[in-house]
């Protein structure tokens, strides 16, 4: 042990223990995600929208918070839609949905969906080199084969790149 | 106080076992949305509705960090002041009367709320002992509160019956109640033959698993008179800490209840409780502590819980009620039981608690505990204003 002028220690001799933490929950997701993931399921994206400013939601809730209103119309939007902002993630992060260790890299993006232009759905981009990512690029969800699908934001793969006509 | 806070509206959800067609958004909105109905105001900030939100809640039993964020939008917090109680809904209402009479706010709306189904609660509750000592050991609250009732009946000498009488009463109680989850029409044999949990509890000496919301909102006294035709003033307040190991405790003493409580009558000048207050609304987690915090209010002397109930004094129509709404025995959720306390004396006081009213009911206290074996106690005394 190696002790420093002002006595702390300087190697990894400190006292610790491991303190587990496992909590499960079986969360109710009531009317407005039970519609939005079972149209995942479906390969849609439903999403809806206030009756009062006219906003949507993504994911849909059950109040407009700006106006304090029930939300309503539900619509289907997507899958195409247009990258707002994105990056890509080089350092491991923990995803408690796995749960474990992502592999990286991996890409995610803010997506502007078609038919909703003033709110982004958050998910990942195919596309994993950066000199071909820009801000504007068209894409589109990627849905898991109708068989495997859970009813869960893991539904859509990801989106990946299209080209359109002018 | 120099100035009065009152209570503008109440509103309660009722209270069930499981409410597995909501989502935490969805529970949040109902009481909300209906006491918006109820007060006709709104999430305005020009000084004509509701200029602040609080609400009462916990990450744990939510499965969420900083878990007010399931509600935000619900309780007017979209782009508007917004803070979280992190436990009980007693303690929110005392923020939001300490944020009123600050002078920063004049109206405030409070919402507390839990889905105890969606998550083993026990294990929630070991989360509340230290890591490295209780928890690794297994100490849950319920175990817990077993070690303040077998202390309890050692001390004093209290018996499994005279407890069980606390839950005969409350479960009855709770057949007028109309939010009420578990109202049952039982006997003491009944407490005596449920299954034991830790002893000396049994099953139905603690409080059900439940799922629900309530809100108030309270204002000054200005906007109170203006806004409603039976006012109820918080006459005095107080809350106190107890050490959080159970070891550096007097488990049959809650003496962190006496002391809150005191500062609570100071300031409401009650000199004494069993004279002054009508009706007492209690945070019962087990049947045991009815009495312990009976003995801790000063409603009887130490040791003397048992008798109290004994003698009827705690029924609806005896000398000190006691939860006439039918308590935490009854089920009424976490985080909510301390706020569902102060709206069911309200409702006392405005004379609206039907079949569980106590005529005439005038001053009401409302309590509220978090921690295992009640280790902080937040006290609120309220009074008709009409």
């Amino acid at each position: 042990m190696i002790e420093r002028a002002d006595g702390l220690r300087v190697d990894d001799s400190y006292y610790y223990i491991t303190i587990p933490l496992h909590l499960e929950y079986k969360w109710a997701q009531g009317h407005y995600f039970e519609t939005f993931l079972k149209g995942l399921k479906q390969g849609k994206i439903l999403i809806n929208q206030c009756p009062s400013c006219g906003r949507h939601q993504i994911p849909p809730i059950n109040v407009c918070g700006r106006c304090h209103v029930e939300m309503g119309e539900w619509k289907e939007v997507g899958p195409r839609g247009t990258v707002f902002a994105f990056n890509i993630v080089v350092d491991p992060v923990y995803d408690s949905g796995i749960p474990g260790m992502r592999e990286v890299p991996y890409t995610v993006a803010h997506i502007i969906l078609d038919g909703a232009p003033d709110v982004t759905i958050y998910h990942e981009l195919e596309e994993q080199d950066l000199s071909k990512l820009k801000v504007g690029m068209r894409v589109e969800a990627v849905f898991k084969p109708e068989k495997e699908r859970e009813g869960l934001l893991s539904d859509i793969i990801y989106f990946r790149t299209v080209t359109e006509p002018e | 106080m120099g100035k009065r806070v009152g209570i503008v509206a109440v509103y309660q959800t009722k209270y069930e076992e499981s409410k597995p067609y909501l989502h935490i958004h969805d529970l949040a909105y109902e009481p909300i949305k209906e006491i918006l109905k109820i007060s006709g105001l709104k999430f305005v900030g020009d000084g004509t509705g509701i200029d602040a939100a609080i609400g009462a809640s916990q990450d744990h039993w939510d499965g969420y960090a900083i878990s007010s964020k399931l509600y935000q939008d619900q309780i007017g917090g979209h782009l508007r002041p917004e803070s979280r109680v992190r436990g009980d809904g007693a303690v929110a209402v005392f923020y939001a009367a300490m944020s009123i009479l600050s002078g920063h706010y004049d109206t405030i709306i409070v919402l507390a709320l839990a889905k105890e189904s969606q998550v083993d609660g026990r294990l929630v509750e070991s989360f509340g002992f230290e890591p490295n000592y209780t928890r690794m050991l297994g100490l849950d609250f319920l175990s817990a509160a077993a070690l303040q009732a077998q202390n309890y009946i050692d001390k004093y000498g209290i018996s499994p019956e005279q407890a069980a009488l606390v839950v005969v009463k409350n479960r009855r109680n709770a057949r007028f109640n109309p939010v009420a989850q578990a109202p049952a029409d039982i006997e003491v044999q009944d407490v005596l033959n449920s299954p034991m949990l830790s002893s000396p509890l049994r099953e139905l000496d603690t409080k059900p698993t439940s799922e629900g919301a309530c809100t108030l909102i309270l204002s000054t006294e200005e906007k109170v008179k203006k806004w409603t035709s039976k006012p109820v003033w918080i006459e005095g307040v107080g809350s106190c800490y107890d050490s959080s190991f159970l070891g550096d405790r007097e488990l049959a003493e809650p003496r962190s209840l006496t002391s809150a409580a005191l500062q609570a009558y100071r300031m409401a000048g009650i000199s004494d409780p069993k004279k002054e207050i009508d009706v007492f609304e209690l945070s019962e987690y087990t049947s045991y502590q009815e009495l312990l915090w009976a003995e801790g209010l000063g409603l009887c002397e130490k040791g003397d819980g048992g008798k109290l109930v004994q003698s009827g004094a705690t029924e609806i129509g005896g000398e000190v009620p006691i939860n006439p709404s039918g308590g935490l025995l009854s089920g009424v959720p976490v985080n909510v039981a301390g706020a569902d306390r102060v709206i069911e004396a309200v409702l006392q006081l405005r004379g609206e608690a039907q079949g569980c009213q106590v005529e005439g009911a005038k001053v009401a206290l409302a309590h509220g505990t978090m921690g295992p074996c009640g280790q902080f106690h937040q006290i609120i005394v309220l009074r008709r204003g009409y």
